[in-house]
């Protein structure tokens, strides 16, 4: 009879593993701002850069496996079972995608995630900040990021809002999918899927919408530079901070058990004030946002 | 790989086992943290297709504010030194001249210079007036330079390289912007911009005045002992303003019209003979209106016209003694008029340009134009009457991703007009892409610069008085100084390439390549034997050629937070003749090193330095005496006072050590320092 004792509390301080898909300057920073947070925890960390370079064996010398990354995060659920690993700096989508055979580990709190990317509801907060007036939201979508509609549908029916979608497939040319979905929205969203934000595809989105004059909310500071007129996101500084919080909550949780997975806490924002210029908009300060955000 | 650091655990490597075959994605396809941290830059220039750096068929630098912000550039010229490969210098304290890879003089024209894709390349000099592009360095979005001949997309200018300076668009300007800028040499600069919107028409406004004076003093390069100083007056004083607009009229189709005008005045001359400056009046004016069209198939239709108009005003009268022409014994005295930058050049240009789509893996690019060009200056041309040239252009590229590691261009551009017939540049790139960061670049191509209307027409001719003393002489060609050659024929090179390119997170890149240039029947002057007052007459010829190879590398780097490297460094091995020239070489043309380095600190959320170094091999540009090699260090440090408006107050000192000389004697650099302060309202 295989009886399942419950992981207690360590005894001794908590060995950590974090283990980076590549070794480059954005899982670096990652890494040395969890260092950094945990610096005076009883926690014994360790930095492995590449993940070919693990196995099993080195997974059975630690507490907790935390991946940094969509590599990391697919060698450690391929390489260990028996460890907890809580993923981070990986998008929602792709977490659901590489954990599908472990949703039982999921719920019994032994993997989880902290996703890259913000809660929609904060982003339609942010978007509702800075345009009251808004009734109807449009958006594009594609195979890989249909779970994104749904919840973005429940986020907007909280709102009071419609959702115009459609989805954009490989051969469609982007204008005339676009075309009626602006033409009929107050408001876009972009939501983070290659398929959908191609070069060609992004160009068309901003272009389009700064045209027709409606705001653009976007999921990098890169996409507002180009034009897009805010957006909230996550950086490998906040992150790291949030990544630390999460170790040790684990670790003082008596019974060793990972939260579910979910969105971070933290985001920075960046408003392109030429661009609400231009839609006739004037933004409250940045700090103004974030202190409302944040609530 | 393991590390340990400090408070870590030490990893113990038991195995190197190899990760299970069985993965339940493909991770590389699936939308990652790569896509968010890794920014998608694009060029157009090279092509005309919009275009990832790393598959494009030659070598690009972008020059964006951050650069030009942290670089404490007081000028658009100086931005180009962060070019691997070219070098910048002041001809005068106002002009300018920007080269690739040597061969430059006080009026270089082998690379094309365009603003929003119009070029602003003088058929009056065969040159680019720098100081006069009728846009601030505050309009400047970015700045896209292809590195290499871009003959196949942009034209005969583009022999060596081209600069397309794109300007930010009405809604990135502020609502209201002042910007002064006080220094030495009497340096007032002020410049304002104005944003906003009339209806569906969003538009950006901006003016510039800008005030110097010279370099100071100097000596004639024959006053060895250094026992008269002359007075450079090369200072000057130019006002300009534009105008940008963006109408959309619906959702498919875009209008963008720019104007702007220059007007002012600089002095120039030859700086080892400082007695010879004179003033040149300017006055400029633009105008272009640009139609874009997205098609209802995907695919992209843009129509460009525009109009440039210049006039220079420039007078030097040499003085003729009486009775110092012993030919003719006893005769009045009179004045010959030697200022040659004078006259009115004017260019129209139609342009109609189709980009295609096939599939996901091709694209073609078709773009047709017309330009019609008139010249005409008395002094140059010795003619009342313009003369004028009808260019046709055709070029296109064709686009083909072979898969996700291959993508391959093919262009070319067929330019034809009636002096020079037609002429065919081709190219051929190759781009092997490892991986999203990295990738390798291969290209060759072939183009022709067909002769300017001034290398084609020049005609100088001193005359003497129509007066009795001169007998059957009066009111005839004392002296033909030039005169047009009928068999001119265009430069041709024919250059190939290798690179390679990492691109890294926050924007972090790595760029090399190796290059080789081989210019035939370059265009130089060279002295005949007549019969006239100094028995030679001077002709443009196709007699110089060179070859030229070397190393280019640009990195772009984050060393430490909130720190930023830029660096941009060329080596340049040349070879070749000017067999009638005294004094030039291809060799002593060609600046073997040349270097420009910025590095940046944000030392609080509201202040941030930057040191920078440029340095540059020796070198004897043309009609210049040598100079010799030198580094300078420059400084910036930027300080916002408000966050509200944007208050911001600058320091930039300019060459903080030691002196040096830029193209030729007496432009002498010494510190130089700018207060600068903005606000925006």
């Amino acid at each position: 009879m295989l009886i399942l004792v419950a992981p207690t509390a360590l005894a001794e301080p908590a060995r950590v593993l974090l283990l980076a898909s590549k070794d480059s300057s954005v899982y670096q920073e990652v890494i040395r701002v969890i260092r950094q947070q945990l610096a005076d925890a009883d926690i014994q960390l360790a930095a492995v850069m590449d993940p070919n370079s693990t196995s099993e064996k080195i997974f059975e010398q630690f507490d907790l496996i935390v991946p940094i990354g969509t590599l990391a995060t697919q060698t450690a659920l391929e390489t260990t079972v028996t460890k907890p690993i809580l993923s981070t700096l990986i998008p929602l989508h792709t977490f659901g995608l590489l954990s599908s055979p472990f949703t039982t580990a999921i719920r019994q709190g032994r993997i989880t995630a902290l996703y890259l990317e913000q809660p929609l509801d904060r982003q339609l907060q942010l978007l509702k900040l800075l345009q009251p007036q808004v009734q109807s939201l449009g958006t594009v979508i594609s195979d890989n990021s249909k779970q994104h509609l749904s919840d973005l549908q429940k986020a907007a029916t909280a709102q009071g809002w419609s959702i115009n979608a459609k989805e954009l497939q490989e051969d469609d040319n982007p204008v005339a999918t676009l075309t009626p979905i602006i033409v009929n929205s107050d408001a876009f969203i972009a939501l983070p899927d290659r398929a959908v934000f191609n070069r060609s595809t992004a160009k068309w989105i901003l272009l389009m919408t700064f045209r027709q004059q409606i705001p653009l909310i976007a999921f990098s500071r890169s996409y507002v530079e180009a034009g897009a007129l805010a957006a909230i996101y996550s950086t490998p500084e906040s992150v790291g901070l949030e990544t630390a919080d999460w170790i040790q909550h684990w670790q003082q949780n008596a019974a060793l058990k990972l939260p579910p997975p979910g969105y971070p806490q933290r985001f920075h924002l960046s408003v392109n004030r030429g661009t609400a210029n231009s839609l006739g908009i004037t933004p409250p300060t940045d700090a103004e946002l974030m202190k409302r955000l944040s609530k | 790989m393991a590390t340990t650091r400090q408070g870590l655990l030490p990893v113990l490597l038991i195995s190197t086992n190899m990760l299970p075959h069985a993965a339940q994605a493909d991770v590389a396809s699936l939308f990652s943290e790569t896509d968010l941290f890794i920014p998608v830059s694009t060029v157009q220039s090279v092509t005309g297709l919009k275009q990832r750096q790393s598959e494009t068929p030659a070598a690009t630098t972008i020059i964006d504010q951050r650069l030009i912000q942290d670089s404490g550039a007081t000028n658009i010229a100086e931005l180009l030194r962060f070019v691997p490969g070219f070098q910048v210098y002041h001809v005068n304290k106002n002009k300018f001249g920007v080269v690739s890879h040597g061969q430059g003089g006080a009026h270089p024209g082998r690379l094309e210079v365009m603003i929003d894709g119009r070029s602003v390349y003088l058929p009056l000099l065969s040159t680019v007036d720098w100081s006069a592009l009728g846009i601030t360095l505050d309009d400047i979005d970015y700045i896209e330079v292809v590195r290499g001949s871009n003959v196949p997309t942009q034209g005969s200018n583009a022999f060596l390289g081209a600069i397309n300076i794109i300007t930010k668009e009405p809604f990135k300007r502020p609502n209201h912007k002042i910007k002064v800028t006080l220094g030495t040499h009497h340096w007032v600069n002020t410049q304002f911009q104005q944003s906003g919107k009339l209806n569906n028409l969003d538009y950006g406004l901006s003016g510039d005045y800008l005030h110097n004076h010279g370099f100071g003093t100097g000596y004639d390069v024959d006053d060895s002992s250094h026992s008269t100083p002359i007075t450079m007056e090369d200072g000057g004083e130019i006002t300009q303003l534009s105008f940008r607009g963006s109408y959309t009229p619906n959702l498919q189709d875009s209008l963008d019209i720019s104007l702007g005008l220059s007007q002012g005045r600089i002095g120039v001359g030859t700086p080892h003979r400082p007695n010879g400056y004179s003033d040149r009046d300017l006055n400029s004016h633009y105008q272009s209106l640009k139609w874009q069209r997205l098609l209802n198939d995907g695919n992209e239709l843009e129509v460009h016209a525009y109009h440039n108009y210049l006039h220079y005003d420039n007078s030097l009268l040499y003085h003729v003694a009486a009775d110092s022409i012993s030919a003719f014994g006893t005769h009045p005295a009179f004045d010959v008029e030697t200022g040659v930058q004078d006259g009115t050049s004017e260019r129209y240009d139609l342009s109609l340009k189709y980009i295609q789509n096939f599939d996901f893996n091709n694209r073609v690019l078709w773009n047709g134009g017309l330009r019609y060009e008139t010249l005409q200056s008395e002094i140059l041309l010795d003619s009342p009457h313009a003369v004028e040239e009808t260019l046709y252009r055709l070029a296109t590229n064709w686009e083909h991703s072979a898969n996700k590691h291959w993508v391959f261009n093919a262009g070319a551009m067929l330019e034809y007009n009636e002096t020079n017939g037609a002429n065919f540049s081709p190219r051929l790139g190759v781009n092997y892409k490892v991986d999203e960061r990295q990738s390798f670049r291969a290209a060759i191509s072939r183009a022709y610069r067909t002769p300017s209307l001034l290398e084609a027409n020049e005609t100088l001719t001193v005359y003497l008085p129509d007066d009795a003393a001169f007998g059957i002489y009066a009111g005839e060609p004392f002296n033909r100084i030039s005169r047009p050659y009928d068999d001119l024929q265009p430069e041709q090179v024919k250059s190939a390439e290798v690179g390679y390119r990492l691109q890294l997170p926050q924007q972090q890149s790595l760029d090399a390549r190796l290059f080789y240039e081989e210019v035939n029947q370059a265009i130089d002057q060279i002295d005949l034997s007549i019969s006239d007052y100094d028995n030679k007459v001077r002709e443009y010829r196709n007699e110089a050629y060179w070859t030229a190879k070397g190393i280019e590398l640009q990195l772009r780097l984050q060393p430490w937070p909130n720190g930023q490297l830029n660096l941009a460094y060329s080596y340049t091995q040349t070879h070749g003749e000017y067999p009638n020239s005294n004094f030039n070489s291809a060799e002593g043309m060609s600046p073997g090193h040349t270097l420009a380095a910025l590095l940046s600190q944000q030392l609080a959320p509201a202040t941030r330095l930057s040191l920078a170094t440029y340095a540059q091999s020796a070198v004897r540009w043309e009609g210049a005496e040598p100079t010799p090699s030198y580094q300078r260090w420059d400084l910036h440090l930027g300080h916002q006072l408000a966050e509200s408006n944007n208050v911001q107050l600058e320091l930039i000192i300019q060459n903080l050590l030691s002196d040096y000389t830029e193209f030729d004697l007496n432009n002498n650099l010494d510190t130089e320092a700018y207060l600068r302060f903005s606000m925006e309202f």
